[in-house]
This record gives C-alpha cells, sequence and structure tokens, in this order.
C-alpha cells in the first residue's frame, strides 16, 4: 500500500516538474530562440520515430522526409478544408502509421543497402507526387498553412505554439518509453541483434517489423503536421532525400539506439549548429557531414553512448576511490 | 518516325553515363563490400576541377580531363584511407551512411565554392555538330558520348578478364582469404578499386555535364540512377548487368519523357527501382544468393 502511495507521488513529482519545465522554458528562450525551440522539438519528435526503427530495430531507412511530407500535406490540407486541427493532426500521424506500414512490408525481403534503397525510393515518389499534384498540394511552389487554433485557442505566437509542441512531445516520448520498455521494445532490440535468433524465439519478424516502421511512420507525420502549421509554408522541395540523411545523421550523432536522449541531443546539435556559429547552410553541411563520419568511426554509439560509458566510469572510478579509503 | 529513334539515341547515350557510373559502384562494392553513395558527389567534384583547369587555368581539354582524373583517383585514396579503412568490421549501415556523411560534406564543400554562378555551361567534349543518318538528325554529342563509352568499357573488360591484375581484383571480390593467401594485396587491389570507380565516376561526370549543365545539384538525379543501374541491373556485383541497367533506364526515362510526359521522368526510374527490389532484390541479371544459417 505504501509502495503505490509512494509511486503515485513519485509521479506526480515528476508531473509536476515536467509541466514547470514546459511553463518556464518559453519564458527563459523569447523571441528568436523560441523559434529553434519549437524547431528542435519537431526535429526531436521526428528522430525519437527513426530511432525505434533504425536504432531499436535495426533497419535502416531514409524515408523519414516523405513520411513527414506525407503528414504535413495532409495536415495542411485538411486544416484548409475545414477540419479542425485537433483532430487533423492524428488523423497525420494515422495516415504515417499506414503508410509506415506499407513501406515497412518490402522491409520484410529486403535489408540493409537494398532497403536503404528502397526508402531513398519511397521519399523521392513522395516529393514528386507532392510536386505534380498541384491541384491539391500548389505544385514546387507550395502551399500556405495557416497557424491552428485548438479549441478556441488560438496558436498564433511562438509560446502558444510550443506549449502545444511540448505537450505532443511529452505524450510521445511517454508512448516511446512503454512501447520500448516492455515485449515489443525487447521484440524490436532482439530484431537488431539477430533476425535469425529473434525468429528461433519466437518473435514475429513481420509484425514486428511492419510495426517499427508504422511508429516510425506515425512519428514522422506528426512531426511533419507541426512542421507545417509550426512554419506557415511547405513546399516539396523542403522533404527530400537531404532531410531523410539528415535526419539519419541526427540520430547517428546524437546516439542509435538511444531513442529519447540521443534523439534530443542529435536534435540539438543540428539545429543550433549553424545558429550558434552564424555560419552559412553548406558549411553547416560539411560539418555536419563530417561529424557524421568521425562519430562513426569514433564513437559508434554516438553521443549519447559516449555520455553513458564516461558516466560508467566515473561510477567505476568513485566506487573504487571510496572503497579504497574504508 | 525521326522522334522513335532520336529519342532512342537519347536514351542509350545518357543510359550509359548511368552505366558507367553504375560500373564504378559495382567496382567499388565488388572489392570492398561497400555501396559508395559518395560516388555522385565525388563526381562532380571532379566535374568541377575539369572545368577549372579548362576556364581558368586555360589548359586544353585533354589536359583538363586528365587533371579531373588525377584528381578523381586521389580523392578515392583518401576515400579509402581516411574513411573506409578505420570502419572495417563496423556494421555495414554504418560504412554506407560514412559515405553519406562524406556526400554531404563535399556536397557541402561544392555549394560553397562554386554555387553562387551556377549553371556553369560545360563544352561538350564532342562538337556539337547534327550529323543526318537516314531521315533522323542525331547530334554527335550523344553519338559521341556512346562510342567514346563503348571504348572505355571494351578497354576495362580486356583489363578486368585479360590481365593479371584483372583476375586478381575478380579474385578478391571472389574471397578475400583465399586471396591473400595466394599473394594477392588485397589493400593494394581495393585502393586500386576506388583509384578505378572513382575514375570511371570523374568520367561519366565530365560527359554528363554538356548533356545538362554543370552545377552542384545535378548529381543527385544522376547518382541514383547509377545506382539503380548497378542494383537493377546485376544487385550490385554484375559489371555487365550494370552497364545494361544503366541503358535500360536511359531508354525508359527518355521514351517517358518524349511520349508520355516530361515530369515523370525521375519518378519513373525509381518506381521501377523499388518494383524490382521488392520482386527480385538480387537484380534482373543477378544470381540467387542464398543464404546460409
Amino acid at each position: 500500500m505504501t509502495l503505490k502511495v509512494h509511486r503515485a507521488l513519485r509521479l506526480s513529482l515528476l508531473i509536476l516538474a515536467i509541466a514547470a519545465v514546459g511553463i518556464i522554458l518559453p519564458h527563459i528562450f523569447t523571441g528568436y530562440y523560441l523559434a529553434i525551440l519549437n524547431l528542435i522539438i519537431i526535429y526531436y519528435i521526428a528522430c525519437m520515430g527513426l530511432n525505434i526503427a533504425s536504432g531499436e530495430t535495426g533497419l535502416v531507412s531514409l524515408a523519414t522526409a516523405g513520411l513527414m511530407c506525407v503528414g504535413a500535406y495532409t495536415s495542411a490540407i485538411w486544416v484548409r478544408l475545414g477540419v479542425p486541427f485537433c483532430l487533423a493532426l492524428p488523423l497525420a500521424g494515422t495516415l504515417g502509421a499506414v503508410v509506415g506500414f506499407s513501406l515497412g512490408y518490402p522491409a520484410l525481403r529486403l535489408g540493409g543497402l537494398s532497403l536503404a534503397l528502397a526508402t531513398i525510393g519511397f521519399t523521392q515518389v513522395v516529393q514528386q507526387v507532392a510536386m505534380q499534384w498541384t491541384s491539391m498540394t500548389g505544385g514546387t511552389i507550395g502551399m500556405t498553412v495557416l497557424r491552428p487554433t485548438l479549441v478556441g485557442i488560438e496558436l498564433n505566437d511562438d509560446r502558444s505554439y510550443f506549449y502545444l509542441t511540448f505537450l505532443v512531445a511529452v505524450i510521445l516520448i511517454v508512448a516511446a518509453i512503454n512501447l520500448l520498455k516492455g515485449k515489443t521494445g525487447r521484440a524490436f532490440r532482439g530484431i537488431r541483434g539477430s533476425e535469425v535468433a529473434a525468429q528461433l524465439m519466437g518473435i514475429k519478424l513481420a509484425t514486428y517489423k511492419t510495426m517499427a516502421f508504422s511508429v516510425c511512420g506515425f512519428y514522422a507525420a506528426i512531426a511533419g503536421s507541426l512542421y507545417a502549421h509550426f512554419a506557415g509554408r511547405i513546399s516539396p522541395e523542403i522533404f527530400g532525400l537531404w532531410l531523410s540523411v539528415s535526419f539519419m545523421a541526427m540520430i547517428i550523432i546524437g546516439g542509435m539506439g538511444s531513442t529519447i536522449l540521443g534523439s534530443i541531443i542529435g536534435a540539438v546539435f543540428y539545429v543550433t549548429l549553424p545558429e550558434a556559429f552564424r555560419i552559412t547552410r553548406e558549411i553547416q553541411a560539411v560539418i555536419f557531414g563530417l561529424a557524421v563520419v568521425v562519430s562513426l568511426i569514433h564513437m559508434p554509439a554516438g553521443i549519447a553512448g559516449a555520455l553513458q560509458s564516461l558516466m560508467a566510469k566515473l561510477k567505476v572510478k568513485v566506487k573504487s576511490l571510496s572503497s579504497g579509503k574504508t | 518516325m525521326a522522334l522513335l529513334e532520336v529519342t532512342l539515341i537519347d536514351g542509350i547515350s545518357v543510359g550509359s553515363l548511368y552505366g558507367l557510373l553504375g560500373l564504378g559502384l559495382v567496382l567499388i562494392y565488388r572489392a570492398t563490400g561497400v555501396a559508395n553513395f559518395a560516388h555522385g558527389e565525388m563526381s562532380m567534384i571532379s566535374t568541377f576541377i575539369a572545368h577549372i583547369l579548362l576556364t581558368s587555368a586555360g589548359l586544353p581539354l585533354a589536359l583538363a580531363v586528365f587533371g579531373a582524373i588525377v584528381f578523381a583517383a586521389l580523392m578515392g585514396i583518401c576515400m579509402e584511407r581516411i574513411v573506409i579503412r578505420p570502419l572495417e568490421g563496423a556494421a555495414p549501415w554504418s560504412i554506407v551512411f560514412a559515405t553519406f556523411g562524406v556526400n554531404l560534406a563535399l556536397n557541402g564543400t561544392g555549394v560553397a565554392l562554386w554555387a553562387r554562378n551556377q549553371p556553369y555551361l560545360f563544352p561538350p567534349v564532342f562538337p556539337r555538330v547534327p550529323i543526318h543518318i537516314g531521315n533522323a538528325r542525331f547530334s554527335s554529342l550523344h553519338l559521341g558520348i556512346i562510342g567514346l563509352v563503348a571504348v572505355l568499357v571494351v578497354l576495362f573488360m580486356v583489363f578486368f578478364r585479360c590481365t593479371k591484375l584483372g583476375l586478381a581484383m575478380r579474385a578478391t571480390a571472389q574471397d578475400k582469404k583465399a586471396s591473400e593467401l595466394m599473394g594477392i594485396s588485397v589493400k593494394r587491389i581495393r585502393i586500386l578499386a576506388w583509384i578505378m570507380g572513382s575514375a570511371f565516376g570523374a568520367v561519366a561526370g565530365i560527359l554528363f555535364a554538356p548533356v545538362v549543365f554543370l552545377e552542384t545539384t545535378m548529381m543527385i538525379p544522376f547518382l541514383m540512377k547509377g545506382v539503380f543501374a548497378a542494383f537493377v541491373g546485376g544487385g550490385m556485383v554484375n559489371i555487365t548487368g550494370a552497364l545494361l541497367g544503366g541503358v535500360f533506364v536511359g531508354i525508359i526515362e527518355s521514351f517517358v519523357g518524349s511520349y508520355l510526359f516530361t515530369e515523370g521522368r525521375d519518378a519513373t526510374a525509381l518506381i521501377i527501382l523499388i518494383i524490382v527490389l521488392l520482386i527480385k532484390p538480387q537484380g534482373l541479371l543477378g544470381a540467387t544468393r542464398i543464404k546460409k544459417v
């Protein structure tokens, strides 16, 4: 009984702490920094989805930009047609999950390189569709997207929009933690370790691979929808292969297989790098590309992995010091 | 009637360049097991080097092309030594993404250096004079490309099939351990594969630049079709397959472009790629690989 009370207390404290962070953050960061913060959270959501498919399950995917594109356009078009945003956002996510599911189907037959290629093809095809379907998407010129209204509140400034992205991100983080903690997460990691061994243990490859891709699609489409309404303008060229590669690079630098921590490190790195040093996009691409190579060679588990092993080393040191004294 | 023939020649010539790019990819893949996604950007940088040697340094065309090929070879060596070798034994996807990282870096470098004044007009290697055959009029550029690629491929095949070094390359692709035991320096063969692959990429880029314009963005669709050629044709391991795959995609693209709709060119190739991956992942000419468990 006391244990239950204890847990409930801890949980409510955690919720309070998160809420406090959510409320305080947009007061520390204002104006331009708030826009960057929004962008980080949006990228973080897509990174989490990708990390679940690639980092946890080992399915290399360059479909993120395509899935994001699906979410962005779906939500933008539906809101324009009069669907309320609180419906359009989850619907966009659901459609992303469906597309992700159908993308996960080829993943059953393909692995490694061929899967990367098929997902590149997917991203390019989605981009082409967005370009050619002019009546719906506005073609290469793109389309204007309005800031949404949520249950009567207009989210027309970055601060109120931050509350939305933050809330969505928290929900998705909790969902990811729950998903990865249980049977599903174990199955994902089993598949990453060895498909054959996982199959022998009774893990259905078909179910879990398509599930990983669906989750990835859901997260990416939600991120796409949030991005569309945040940016106010979307065009097909944004959702190209480069964006997919960038997402993959983000989770490589942040930490493959570290869905919660690694993804945020990668997103922060990607978004703040050009802002912090005031460098052009090209130089950013150079630094980012080199960072991927360096981190693959020297830190295969990304910054998150490096931090974790550093912490473990420190712990051992502290322990040996304290035991040495006594 | 003339449209048909011109479309066909267009398709074959551009397709043979896809094939050449694919050939470089296959060479590197067979020797080292690396799918080099930086291939397109390496080729782009080499083409720009040729352009600079040609315009700023004022060298004759042949020397400029030679310089660009040497540069490409050096880039290939750097790639092998700096990026690929330290990653030996790592997961295959991580090597793929290392090449993607190099791709990002090279593209950024290219854009930073040259994007301001693009598109550049790259002087064609062959003069643009129309050639009349029957009642159709072909551009000598396209016919020249086909001829040159054919000569290159024949030379390469002779090297690959009839020389000792070619034999060593084939042996390495088949079994690294056994070749090493036979006294082949696998390390050297790998570097050779990178040099040759990059050089083929540079030639493909230089021949391709006059067909489109020389731009920093020209290589993304071009590379995709090279990969397409290598993959669809021969599952990344078959050299003839890569060439035929390139010509195949070139012809299809050209026909879709002139008879159906211009906008569908790029998407068609990709859709075929996805379909082939789904139905026959080992490529149209590739042998079925049996996975032992």
